[in-house]
């Protein structure tokens, strides 16, 4: 997909700043709704963190995020998106190889899911269809907070409560028992809860990881259950089922919104380094290239995150000191990495040789909860885990045309890798090479002989994320996804719709609620409330 | 036959003995049946070695209500005096972190400036919460889950106590309670060791460290709380709780384990004794943990498949042991002058100490360094060692319950090794005037106190465990036997020595028997 680099017009209704999948989503929301549109990224791809990019010749990497699930099904009927390309092929299996040679696969087939399980525990074989529907009824009541902008209890106006009302409304259908276990969910910590129905060790550890992914927590820091539920929301063409993978790489979903947005008649130039918002008596009148250019807007969206939005493009002097305040309250601390492999054979587990339907879904070396444990706490005090937790995917089983026939590339997530490392953030490039090295070390214990397999090896540290995708502190939520930054506190108490103190400015990417993950609800809802305001 | 009364109260530690004195109060015949020889619970004086007595477990009375005690009618007991508390650090570092206002900012700023000044904000902003806290722990808690049952004024008014603390204190209370005490402070404070020693207020005894969120809200409910102290500590509050409960006529019987709680048409009937004796009552209030209450007092039949599945996961794993120490002489920290009358302090150096500490429990080990809640009574009451000598009583963070390879006489005494040689970085010769030393892991805890899982809290205070304790089912002091109420630290609002829980419960006891009275 190309896209040209110099912007047609010196006007427009709306520009959007960074062109990742909420930027993108934005742009087509309101281009759709007859805005003249500009959306400027500062790469020669779109997409931000949801990007697919020939890395090594011949080999496709999706870069950074490598699943999907939560991208909200609305938004692809609104932007028709299959028409314009998207295709999310549903993950077949959650496979988590232990070292001691044995295995546990969880499979779409419940069945064939609860045997596995019943090797292990029969209990938890039992128990586990309970937990599935208990789950999957509580996330429907989370839907109408993610799909609603997150009401503000400070204020006094009625149109909050009305809001209010509608945020809650999957919690007011709730019955006690549920509500009990959703706020568990929203204060346990995930071993604690799944300690609560499940007893063994290596069905806890694989599930509990989600919960940790993109925080700088560990499975048993309170808080870290909720995202328990996330698994049981995604939706796949508006079926409930677990993570998918788009076709061509996490970029497609990128790609497919970009088309749409330009099928609407939105712009997108790329390689445009946008160095300010150009702010006249408080109000946002357009941005500044670092070329020099200067394009003019009615309105500016940042796709940015908090601190780059308001340190970054607008600048402290515009800013009033309790915001000020706020957003050095507000957390960042990456804590992943990702390590992208070319290799030249498909990877053989020790645990379950050959090719196998276990390939065809995520590969989570998370063996036990203690494992995860001791992973985080190297990192607390600055290291990476030596023994990290991985999140593996094979995206070429399903599109081979990402690597030349018969090979393939392998992305995995890694956690834990602070940006804070004890020698310095800025260090971490000398410990680059190490840390891919510690995954690789991890990977070859559950796959014997992958090291000579590897042909290419892409590191990325979450020091490369921030200077590279613009990640502050390579967070890949655009801050951390915890309690006091969530809702009507993300980015910060009173900015949280999508607003900014400076008029005709606004926000539409992950550090908005609800932020993280490649679920497009933050580019939507601004793209909305937008419209609403210029039509009142 | 067997004797009848109208209450009957399982345990005789403080909450048990508020619960008991105030039933009496009202005119009901009341039994206290104690399984120790003597009351006070976890505040009962226990002779450890000949002369030797100890303050109690938990050393400080911080936390009682006055209100309770104005109820009691021992008003008389409590002073405006904040107990100092020192925070000890590195090479001689020492400064109160709590206590008298102008005295403690003062200390806080000799060590950097700027932490003066925010301990001024970080006052403020405690002593305007207040209100909302104190609310919220001092009486009947609220069921959200099922709040289209509560009265709507009920609802409506908690929601305005919250609104009046103005948008702003608002939204910061609701943004920081859920966060981690060390991002917490953090945001106010400079000085490690500062840092450290506040952060065990919030994490003392429990299965969290400073990274964990949610351990700001148990700050904040410990600095809403405090304000007043006991004149002569917990011995004193003891001593006054059992003449109280003796004036009011409650029987007591100590030194005999309830065995069994006994029930007959789905209430409760009365209690069985571990010496077979049988005591009939339409009322009973066990202010034990309430997980034993259910699981081992209770038949089995009593309760449904969820209630019990629900209880059993009432986490009540015992993080911190209890070291006893007999000294020959005074103990004198570095750095503190003979001013400073050091009674109270503690050794949390910096944050990630504490976090280290904590990270050896999720391995079932002891910490290595563990940081450490120190007092010595003797130094207001001498009367509890020979003179010239003290008592030096350590809460000892982290000890796991479940400890890998058992808690055997030597892992007490290489944890006891430890907690001296750490005491003696900070007092130096410490180690040299030990006459005596007595450790209680959570385990000893648990066989000696009957405290479940040896937890100080009676129960994780988890955000979770903190809105809803101990379950639904027992939500507000009632179970799901008629007539059977829980009185202790497992619920509503809490652990330390508060007879908080105590006071609400004996609303509940009285409710329904008022109501059946109504309907006869």
């Amino acid at each position: 997909m190309k896209f040209s680099n110099k912007p047609d017009h010196p006007r427009y209704d709306a520009v959007v700043v960074g062109g990742g999948h909420n930027g993108l989503t934005c742009a087509a929301y309101l281009a759709k709704a007859g805005k003249s549109v500009l959306v400027l990224e500062k790469r020669p791809v779109v997409g931000g963190s949801a990007v697919s990019e020939e890395v090594f010749p011949g080999f496709t990497y999706t870069v950074c995020s490598y699943v999907v699930s939560l991208f909200r099904p609305h938004i692809v009927r609104d932007l028709e998106l299959v028409r314009h390309g998207l295709e999310i092929i549903p993950l077949e299996a959650s496979f988590s190889p232990l070292p001691n040679g044995d295995s546990l696969c969880r499979w779409g087939d419940a069945h064939r899911t609860r045997r596995e399980i019943a090797r292990f525990s029969a209990k938890d074989a039992e128990v586990y269809p309970e937990f599935s529907l208990a789950m999957s009824q509580l996330a429907r009541f989370t839907k109408s907070i993610i799909d609603n902008p997150a009401p503000n209890p400070a204020s006094l106006n009625p149109a909050e409560f009305v809001q209010a009302l509608r945020s809650s409304q999957g919690l007011r259908e709730a019955n006690a028992d549920q509500r009990f276990i959703y706020m568990k969910l929203l204060t346990m910590s995930a071993a604690d809860f799944l300690d609560q129905w499940f007893e063994s060790d290596v069905l806890k550890a694989p599930m509990s990881v989600s919960g940790i992914i993109g925080t700088f927590l560990g499975v048993r820091s309170p808080g870290t259950a909720y995202v328990l539920l996330h698994h049981y929301m995604g939706e796949i063409d508006g079926a409930m089922r677990a993570w998918g993978f788009a076709k061509g790489g996490t970029g497609g979903i990128s790609t497919a919104i970009a088309r749409s947005a330009q099928s609407y008649g939105a712009e997108i130039v790329t390689e445009a380094h946008v160095s300010n918002v150009i702010i006249k008596s408080g109000k946002a009148t357009g941005v500044a290239l670092e070329n020099g250019d200067e394009i003019r807007a009615d309105t500016v969206i940042s796709g940015l995150d908090p601190r780059r939005t308001y340190l970054g493009l607008v600048g402290k002097e515009h800013l009033d000191s309790e915001l000020t305040t706020q957003l050095g309250h507000y957390k960042f601390r990456g804590s992943s990495g990702k390590v992208n492999l070319a290799v030249d054979r498909l990877p053989e587990f020790s645990s379950r040789p050959g090719d196998g339907p276990h390939l065809y879904g995520d590969v989570a070396i998370a063996p036990s909860i203690q494992y995860l444990e001791k992973a985080y706490d190297q990192a607390k005090y600055g290291d990476f885990s030596e023994r990290p937790y991985i999140n593996m995917v094979i995206p070429t089983l399903v599109d081979p045309t990402m690597a030349p026939p018969g090979k393939h590339v392998i992305s995995c997530f890694v956690q834990y890798a602070p940006y804070d490392i004890k020698e310095g953030a800025s260090n971490w490039p000398q410990r680059r090479e190490a840390f891919g090295d510690a995954v690789v070390d991890t990977l070859e214990e559950y796959i014997p002989g992958i090291k000579e397999t590897i042909l290419h090896r892409q590191v990325l540290t979450p020091w490369d994320l921030e200077q590279e995708f613009g990640l502050t502190e390579g967070n890949i939520f655009h801050g951390e996804l915890s309690l006091e930054q969530l809702l009507y506190l993300r980015p910060a108490a009173g900015w949280a719709k999508y607003k900014t103190p400076v008029r005709s400015l606004w926000m539409c990417a992950s550090g908005t609620h609800p932020g993280g993950g490649i679920m497009g609800a933050s580019g939507e809802l601004a793209a909305r409330a937008i419209l609403r305001k210029r039509a009142a | 036959m067997s004797e009848r009364f109208d209450v009957i109260v399982i345990g005789g530690g403080h909450n048990g003995l508020t619960t008991a004195c105030l039933m009496a109060m009202q005119g009901e015949r009341v039994a206290l049946v104690e399984k120790r020889d003597a009351l006070g619970g976890l505040a009962e004086s226990v002779e450890f070695e000949p002369g030797f007595k100890s303050a109690g477990v938990w050393h400080g009375t911080g936390n009682v209500s006055e209100s309770v005690m104005n109820s009691l009618g021992l008003k008389s007991l409590i002073q405006n005096e904040l107990p100092t508390v020192y925070a000890l650090g590195e090479s001689g570092h020492v400064a109160p972190i709590f206590g008298p206002f102008n005295r403690t900012a003062f200390g806080i700023s000799q060590h950097a400036p700027s932490d003066g000044r925010n301990y001024a904000r970080y006052r403020a902003f405690m002593n305007r919460i207040r209100p909302v806290l104190s609310r919220f722990l001092t009486r009947r808690p609220l069921n959200f889950l099922e709040v289209e049952r509560e009265a709507p004024v009920e609802v409506l008014t908690r929601a305005l106590g919250l609104r009046f603390l103005g948008s702003h204190d608002m939204v910061e209370l609701l943004r920081v309670a859920p966060m981690p005490v060390r991002d917490f402070l953090n945001e106010y404070f400079e000085s490690a060791f500062i840092k450290g020693a506040l952060s065990m207020d919030a994490v003392l005894g429990t299965f969290a460290a400073p990274r964990s969120p949610g351990t700001t809200m148990n700050l904040l409910m410990h600095e809403s709380i405090a304000g007043q102290s006991i004149k002569g500590g917990s011995i004193a509050l003891t001593e006054a709780l059992i003449r109280r409960a003796r004036e009011l006529g409650v029987q007591v019987k100590s030194g005999n384990a309830v065995t069994k709680i006994l029930i007959e048409n789905k209430s409760v009937k009365g209690v069985e004794l571990e010496n077979g004796e049988m005591i009939e009552a339409a009322a009973v209030s066990a202010s034990c943990n309430p997980k034993a209450v259910l699981l081992d007092l209770l038949p089995v039949e009593a309760l449904t498949h969820t209630t019990e599945h629900r209880i059993s996961n009432f986490r009540t794993c015992g993080t911190a042991a209890h070291l006893l120490l007999a000294i020959d002489g005074p103990v004198s920290f570095q750095g503190a002058s003979a001013d400073d009358n050091v009674c109270h302090a503690r050794i949390a150096p910096t944050l990630d100490h504490v976090e280290k500490a904590f990270d050896a429990i999720k391995y079932d080990r002891f910490s290595d360094e563990p940081v450490l809640d120190i007092a010595i009574p003797t130094i207001d009451d001498p009367r509890l060692a020979p003179a010239d000598k003290s008592v030096v009583s350590v809460l000892v963070a982290y000890a796991p319950y479940n400890l890998d390879g058992g808690w055997t006489d030597d892992a007490r005494s290489a944890l006891t090794r430890k907690v001296i040689d750490t005491i003696s970085r900070f007092a130096p010769g410490f180690d040299k005037k030990i006459i005596a030393a007595k450790l209680s892991s959570p385990a000893d805890l648990e066989n000696d106190y009957g405290l479940t899982g040896g937890h100080l809290h009676h129960g994780e205070p988890g955000l979770d465990q903190v809105v809803i304790r101990p379950i639904p089912e027992c939500f507000n002091h009632e179970t799901p036997v008629e007539g059977l109420t829980l009185c202790g630290s497992g619920t509503h609002p809490g652990g330390t020595v508060s007879c908080m829980a105590g006071a609400l419960a004996t609303r509940e006891i009285t409710r329904p028997r008022k109501i059946r009275a109504d309907v006869a």
